[in-house]
């Protein structure tokens, strides 16, 4: 019996096959554009989440100004001279665990053949912490971990500020550098090592020059601040101090007033789509009355017209939207999270749809 | 059916809100990209080139240059970017850069430096009375407010400086000036041993068009009016069995399609008032900005544009159920 009105509903909808179309895919471009949208505030949404901790510790980060080709503050070339007493100044407080600092990109950038081509990240200070948060971190300083992509990887030890590095425990997974100016750096395939805050001396220029700009003081007193910033210019270095809790609360209102827009209008105009197939469903159930009536008196159920009425309302929301969404939702991560709440709306849309269309058949196809 | 009609009225003015919100949006950005400067704007990043130029042409070559833009009427941003001093040098003569009134002097430039209101320097000068980007500045002339919020993310310049003997590297904003005038200066900055990129000049609607904000904000209105103009046909189909009878008892097509339109315009204009008010107090919810006449501008706008579109929407509505109701009879 299922069958029969399985394959009738679908005979509705077949007979009317350009206003399904039509509708239906209204409905897939919706919930396409709408899991893009919402994937892509939910990755922003984490990045910025992933800040909290630095946010709450009032951390301070800085945008660099490097110094201009040919000025005198740099003689040999492109790089700061940032005074020793600049340096001290910052290994002190990353020894207090008021601050940390990190070189991401530019090491060793003489040596192609560095820590064999793997990504290194060095880092300085306890307080590095709140930059990984859910990350337990290798002691006695200084060591290395590696992430959880590389195990099973044999890594020859690395040579480093004087040191030999071989990396002895694991990064667990799902590993995230915060990094203020570049957001989330994922940690899977990169080797972390942790260095005193002393080695900031052993640095090469153009390290030193990346570890004062990716310097972040937690807190910093008012005094420190600017006898940093003016130490670093001092050395054609200008750091313009960033306070993230109030950077990033301007940016999180961004984000939020966007994505409130997009997600307001998708529903207003999902609201609007349903209101119209719910009319057109009824206009479509009112001319198959006298099919639903002869079927009725033939012996048909509620139950198998329901079914009828259901299977021709699915086509329209459920199966024709269906195909991107699982599209998209095969490409993974970050799109899959987000695909499974548009799919859950479509749901609830085909839920409401098909209850009012089919309480109105039954109750007008049993009164008749 | 009023009801009906006011409904999705309702939603439909929610969608033009956000349309014209998006634009407006888009307009702000734009400004801003061009930090502040009103008028037609084109855009080039200037690096220092490779052939070697000795101090003294240099020099000849930054004064005809400073020359060319007054004579020309020009003027010009210019914005570091990412090395040097985290500054901003405007030369304005024509006076298109509004929020430099109150520091430009009669010749359009600015003498001494000006701290941006807002900014870290601006700060500590008010706290301490010195510059710790600035370490050799002893003295301030004053304070400035800044063509983008300094709290929000993208904007770290702290301080307008007067032009300097040479013309820096930086990221140049020209304002009043034709295609001629542009590669006549470039021309001029190569012999200061400057290098000018590409000229970006977008027009205003391919900005605007390119938005994705505004294309997303576009679509659903759009489709979401494609969809309300078939929701009204089907509820007007209703009638026309009443409509077919007033054509018997000598309506015309006119005065049915006029009736039916009477009929629905209040609810219309109520949804319509209703939706875009809702989306904007929700916006300003959201954004926490402070309420501005923009964004009043915008509402109206939107509230504007909303009626004429979807009046025109449901007139569509009403003259085809009307040609229908004729074809009945």
């Amino acid at each position: 019996m299922i069958r029969i009105e399985v394959l009738g509903g679908l005979g509705i909808a077949l007979k009317r096959w350009p206003q399904v179309l039509l509708i239906g895919g209204m409905f897939a471009i919706a919930a396409l554009v709408l899991s893009l949208v919402l994937s892509d505030v939910l990755t922003q949404v984490a990045v910025l989440r992933g800040g909290y901790e630095l946010r709450a510790r009032r951390a301070t980060a800085f945008t660099a100004y490097y110094p201009e080709p040919g000025k005198a503050a740099a003689p040999d070339g492109l790089v700061s001279r940032v005074p020793d007493a600049t340096i001290k100044l910052l290994a002190s407080r990353v020894e207090a665990g008021e601050a940390y600092s990190a070189i991401t990109s530019n090491l060793q950038l003489d040596n192609a053949n560095f820590a064999e081509g793997h990504r290194v990240i060095v880092v300085f200070g306890d307080a590095v912490r709140s930059a990984l948060p859910g990350s337990r971190l290798c002691r006695p300083v200084p060591c290395a971990m590696q992430g959880s992509g590389l195990v099973g990887h044999a890594i020859a030890p690395i040579r480093f500020a004087g040191r030999r590095f071989a990396p002895d425990s694991i990064l667990a997974a799902p590993a995230t550098f915060f990094d203020p100016n570049l957001a989330g750096v994922p940690l899977g395939t990169t080797i972390l090592i942790r260095l005193p805050a002393d080695d900031l001396f052993r640095l090469n220029p153009i390290e030193r020059e990346e570890a004062l700009t990716r310097s972040v003081l937690l807190n910093p007193r008012p005094a420190v601040l600017d006898a940093f910033v003016a130490g670093s210019a001092g050395g054609g270095l200008r750091l313009v101090p960033q306070e993230l809790a109030v950077q990033q609360s301007g940016r999180l209102q961004d984000v939020m007033a966007t994505s409130g827009i997009y997600v307001l209008g998708f529903a207003a105009f999902l609201a609007l789509l349903t209101v119209t197939f719910a009319s057109s469903v009824a206009q479509t159930l009112r001319r198959e009355a006298k099919s639903l009536a002869i079927r009725r008196l033939w012996g048909a159920t509620p139950l198998a017209l329901h079914i009828r009425v259901g299977v021709f309302v699915g086509v329209t929301t459920l199966v024709v939207p269906m195909a991107p969404l699982t599209l998209l939702f095969m490409m993974g991560d970050p799109f899959a999270g987000a695909v499974g709440v548009v799919a859950a709306v479509m749901a609830c849309i085909f839920v409401a749809v098909w209850l009012s269309a089919s309480r109105s058949v039954v109750a007008g196809v049993w009164t008749r | 059916m009023r009801i009906r009609i006011g409904v999705t009225c309702f939603l439909l003015g929610t969608l033009t809100f956000f349309f014209g919100w998006s634009i407006d949006r888009s307009l702000v950005n734009r400004s801003t990209a061009a930090f502040g400067m009103t008028g037609t704007v084109q855009t080039v990043t200037v690096t220092t080139s490779t052939q070697a130029v000795d101090a003294a042409s240099a020099q000849e070559a930054a004064r005809a240059a400073r020359r060319f833009l007054v004579a020309h009427n020009i003027s010009v941003i210019i914005a570091s970017v990412g090395d040097g001093e985290p500054s901003m040098i405007v030369v304005d003569p024509a006076r298109r850069v509004p929020w430099l009134s109150p520091i430009r002097d009669s010749r359009g430039s600015v003498r001494g430096i000006y701290l941006f209101n807002g900014s870290y320097s601006a700060a500590r000068w008010r706290a301490v009375s010195s510059v710790p980007l600035l370490p050799s500045v002893t003295a301030v002339s004053g304070f400035v407010d800044p063509p983008r919020d300094p709290e929000r993310p993208g904007f770290t310049l702290q301080y307008v400086r007067p032009l300097p003997t040479l013309f820096p590297t930086g990221n140049y904003v020209f304002g009043g000036a034709s295609q001629s005038d542009m590669s006549r200066f470039q021309a001029i900055l190569s012999r200061q041993g400057l290098s000018a990129g590409p000229i970006f000049s977008t027009p205003l609607i391919i900005d605007i068009a390119s938005t994705p904000f505004v294309v997303i904000t576009a679509l659903l209105l759009s489709s979401g009016s494609v969809a309300t103009a078939g929701y009204w046909s089907l509820l007007l189909s209703k009638r026309t069995a009443e409509s077919a009878i007033h054509r018997v008892y000598g309506a015309t097509t006119k005065r049915l399609i006029i009736r039916l339109v009477l009929y629905g315009a209040p609810s219309v204009l109520m949804g319509l008032t209703g939706g875009t008010v809702a989306a904007s107090i929700f916006v300003r919810l959201l954004s926490g900005a402070p309420l501005a006449t923009s964004h009043l501008m915008v509402l109206l706008a939107s509230l504007t544009g909303g009626v004429v579109v979807v009046l025109a929407v449901w007139t569509g509505a009403t003259v085809s159920h009307a040609l229908k109701a004729g074809g009945d009879r």
